[in-house]
């Protein structure tokens, strides 16, 4: 059994342009989307730090490969009309459909188009288990004490112009909170979606895991190329429990004209498990900060993330794994594809810090580049502080291997074909982790359709 | 027990063999500060020519312009205005050993560098503050045509030659320090190898910095032309002052068609020394330029050799071994950049850190847009020898072609217990076994010095390690 709710969207008056937002417009929002005093205080916090901090330029270490200087940030609109609820899936737009697949795949659905939640779902089990899938402002007046505990806790308002602008002006976030030991066999989906030109949106997700719960999140980001700039600034911030177990699929499947500006970071907690997978296919721009803290002793992180850019497409990926305390595991692997003129940038860190000792940390990325106008960056970086640690990182630039194409090509098969089942293969680990059968066809014919062209 | 001072106990011995300082009065001292002033009167001491004087200029306007780089280590503290940019300790430069000063031969005398030379050593140039007062090359090789002379000397004998390459590799306005250097530079070594000569014995120059509160400016300016080979060792000391000094030099090597050079570095400066240099070679067709780069001392230490490959079948090798020990900071590393198809490069790197010493490679590997068939390969390997030491790696690649093969490998571990557990058990001291596992983790590295400074290597990391444990 599901349960469909309708959610009306917050309604603000904010001057429709960013150029014209000041401290009134930003307690008008509040107000208007009926926000307890801790959230109001924060925006005004977050937008007093805007007023006084720069979009970054490429002067800063982390934002020397991608240029921002181009964007006429002033004309955005950070406003629109709510667009109208629906009371089912058959009343999405039709482009929404298609990527949502069969209700038994999932345990909760949520539909985030442009400003605010336009569909809501939860099956009668997660509700039973006390599990909280909610847009934020809803949760704020359901269980203040508990949205204020964890709003705001890993992603702070002033870390850069952008997570301020998120905390300032973001219409609606969505709220996952499992309670302790509560596990969820299917995964809650939240999709965000985008339709009105030139809207910047700043889609906000918090997760949270208490100790011993289980869970799955999708994290799915679509638009289908309106017309205009496109312009996303999202933050999640997710908590994992002691003992709690998360595995977190991220998304990227925006259009060709979409800049997108994101942090996303997990905290771990003792003995905690967090696993998070990541395909980046749309996008004319994506910035990217994915960071796994380890908090507790016995804490694992393990990433598994796939990227495939080309035509013009720029992806700059930051991921950070903070071993914070000792005996803490973390695992990663970024694999990316190039074509046409695209560039990629990994730009990965793992620190140890000075009382971490038994950590244990593995980063690797693997670039295949398939354009001589491609360009791959690489910068896996190490600050080791313990000395009884394990730490190894390595990372790869080059063709499809050579060896292979010659073995697929030996029995019959062409190369054009062979380099395409090759690249497959070489995505395969990633994509074989997305937990929805229906998102993992739609992203792997996405990955093939990339690599076929 | 020995007498140290809190900033000297990693580096114990160091105050014995190379922590004296002799009182000489120098012929000639600027005053402290840098302005036009100043540049002009070293110029014009040292009688150059007037597009020299052009270029000093040039160079300061933009070290004024140029920020501090806010990466890599501290260089906040560096006070400009307090350093002495020029010292001339004699009036000529001296032709054979017996012209070399008495106060100043002892200071050689107790580097060991004569008897060196009367080994076997090819030549020697030893830079005493900024002049070279002594250089002398074996006759057979200045037959051959071979040029090794301090780099002032070079721009007045050869000063065609010397116009061609000069600055050609790094300009001014490559950074900061190169500006500084290029402003203010006294000293260093010019060596042109003519066509098809092979230099068969490393030659050797070594550099000390003697007053306190002075910049060591040399540059460095190496020719190799077609078909011809040398190989280059520098050393590095300082005695032991209270306040801060700063070297910063600049060397520039043309390796041309066929040739070969390797460059051989052993740093160790005392801990108030300021290292920031910036070395660079282009390697041409089918050239190989090897960097053999140790560093020991100094209190920052902020250098990536770095090699151009300019034309198909050109090679880079990097090995860089840093060792930081309490106070330190070695920023160490290397550049290989592939300008040109079918070039290759092999960096290997070694970092030790011990006793809150923080030691790193930082390093680039670039594939620029046309360069095809290209590989490359990083090994970078660091042990950190106690809980307050910290080690970094910053590798950046950035590739433009697809036809590459690039990789990078790197790990972090400290000693391991069971070798120490196999060692200690046959009867070896815990330092002594702490030392040999250091030395055979640098192996790699050790094993292609000349053996001299392999047993001068190898003694250092045994004194480094020596009071680790215990």
């Amino acid at each position: 059994m599901t349960r469909s709710e309708t959610v009306a969207a917050p309604r603000a008056d904010l001057p429709a342009r960013l150029g014209g937002v000041n401290a009134e417009a930003v307690a008008d929002l509040a107000a208007c989307a009926g926000e307890p005093a801790f959230m109001a205080a924060r925006r005004s916090r977050a937008w007093a730090y805007c007023e006084k901090t720069p979009f970054p330029t490429r002067l800063e270490e982390l934002w020397r490969r991608t240029d921002i200087s181009g964007l006429k940030w002033d004309s955005l609109l950070v406003e629109r009309d709510p667009h109208p609820a629906a009371r089912s899936v058959a009343e999405l737009p039709a482009e929404l459909r298609s990527e949502i697949g069969p209700a038994e795949e999932r345990s909760a659905l949520v539909v985030v188009l442009d400003t605010g939640v336009v569909f809501l779902e939860r099956d009668e089990a997660l509700i039973r288990a006390g599990v909280t899938v909610l847009p934020i402002a809803k949760a704020a007046r359901e269980k203040p004490a508990l949205v204020e505990r964890i709003l705001g806790a890993t992603v702070r308002h002033d870390e850069s112009r952008f997570t301020g602008l998120n905390a300032a002006l973001g219409s609606d976030g969505v709220l996952v909170h499992v309670p302790a030991e509560v596990a969820l066999e299917k995964p809650i989906r939240v999709l965000v979606a985008r339709s009105t030109p030139d809207l910047m949106l700043f889609p906000h997700l918090v997760v949270a895991l208490e100790s011993g719960a289980r869970a799955t999140v999708i994290e799915e980001y679509v638009s289908s190329g309106e017309p205009g700039t496109a312009v996303v600034v999202p933050v999640t911030e997710i908590t994992v429990g002691e003992r709690a177990d998360l595995h977190v699929a991220t998304l990227f499947r925006w259009a060709g004209n979409v800049y997108h500006f994101g942090v996303e970071r997990a905290r771990i907690d003792r003995e905690g498990r967090f696993h998070w997978t990541l395909a980046a296919l749309g996008g004319k721009l994506i910035k990217a900060d994915m960071e796994m803290h380890l908090e507790g002793e016995g804490a694992e992180g393990k990433f598994s993330g796939c990227y495939f850019g080309n035509e013009s497409q720029h992806f700059d990926f930051h991921t950070f794994q903070n071993h914070v305390v000792g005996h803490t595991t973390s695992d990663l692997l970024f694999k990316g594809a190039l074509r046409d003129r695209a560039r990629t940038v990994y730009q990965g860190l793992i620190r140890v810090n000075k009382n971490a000792q038994g950590s244990d940390a593995y980063q690797a990325n693997r670039n295949l580049i398939l354009s001589d106008k491609a360009r791959a960056d690489s910068i896996p970086s190490l600050e080791i502080e313990a000395n009884d640690v394990r730490c190894t990182h390595g990372a790869t630039v080059g063709q499809v291997d050579s060896e292979q194409l010659f073995y697929l090509m030996a029995r019959g098969m062409n190369k054009h074909d062979a380099e395409r089942l090759i690249i497959s293969g070489f995505f395969e680990p990633v994509l074989e982790r997305i937990p929805s059968p229906t998102l993992r066809a739609l992203v792997t014919e996405a990955m093939d359709r990339k690599a076929g062209n | 027990m020995k007498e140290n001072t809190d900033t000297l106990d990693i580096r114990e011995g160091y105050r014995e063999k190379f922590g004296f300082h002799d009182d000489i009065a120098p012929v000639f001292k600027s005053r402290r500060g840098l302005d036009q002033d100043v540049v002009r009167e070293i110029s014009a001491m040292k009688k150059e020519p007037e597009w020299m004087l052009a270029f000093r200029l040039k160079a300061l306007e933009h070290f004024e312009r140029k920020p501090l780089p806010t990466w890599g280590g501290n260089v906040a503290e560096i006070d400009f205005q307090n350093i002495f940019y020029y010292l001339k300790p004699t009036d000529e430069q001296g032709k054979s050993w017996d012209d070399v000063p008495a106060d100043i031969k002892r200071t050689f005398d107790k580097l060991g560098i004569p008897e060196a030379e009367q080994k076997f050593l090819s030549g020697v140039g030893a830079q005493y503050d900024s002049e070279t007062v002594y250089h002398k090359i074996k006759e057979d090789l200045a037959n051959k045509g071979v040029i090794f002379l301090d780099t002032g000397s070079a721009l007045e004998q050869h000063p065609e030659l010397f116009r061609q390459y000069f600055g050609t590799i790094i300009p001014p306005s490559d950074n900061k320090f190169a500006a500084l250097n290029s402003a203010v530079w006294s000293g260093g070594s010019f060596i042109y190898v003519p066509k098809g000569v092979k230099v068969d014995l490393p030659l050797q120059a070594y550099f000390r910095i003697n007053a306190q509160n002075m910049g060591q400016f040399e540059r460095t300016l190496i020719i190799v032309d077609e078909g011809a080979y040398v190989h280059y060792v520098e050393g590095c000391t300082a005695p032991i002052y209270a306040s801060d000094s700063l070297h910063s030099a600049v060397v520039e090597i043309i390796v041309k068609k066929g040739a070969r050079c390797r460059y051989t570095t052993i740093q160790n400066w005392s801990n108030n020394v300021y290292n920031l240099v910036t070395k660079r070679a282009a390697a041409y067709q089918d050239a190989t330029m090897e960097w053999v780069d140790a560093n020991l001392g100094s209190k920052l230490t902020m250098k990536y050799p770095s090699v151009y490959m300019m034309e198909p079948g050109a090679h880079a090798e990097i090995l860089s071994i840093a060792f930081a020990g309490k106070g330190q900071h070695q920023d160490a590393g290397g550049k290989v950049v592939h300008v040109a198809s079918n070039t290759t490069s092999n960096v290997v790197s070694k970092s030790i850190s011990k006793d809150g010493g923080r030691a790193g490679y930082r390093g680039l590997v670039k594939v620029a847009k046309g360069a095809v068939d290209c590989k490359s390969t990083v090994r970078c390997d660091a042990l950190l020898l106690d809980e307050d030491s910290r080690s970094d790696t910053y590798p950046y690649m950035e590739i433009e072609e697809d036809r590459v093969s690039v990789g990078h490998e790197a790990t972090v571990s400290k000693i391991g217990d069971e070798q120490l557990f196999y060692l200690m058990s046959r009867g070896i001291p815990e330092a002594e076994a702490a030392g040999m596992i250091v030395s055979g983790f640098i192996e790699p590295i050790t094993k292609e010095l000349p053996m001299e400074y392999a047993v001068e290597m190898n003694r250092l990391i045994q004194l480094q390690m020596e009071g680790s444990v215990g």
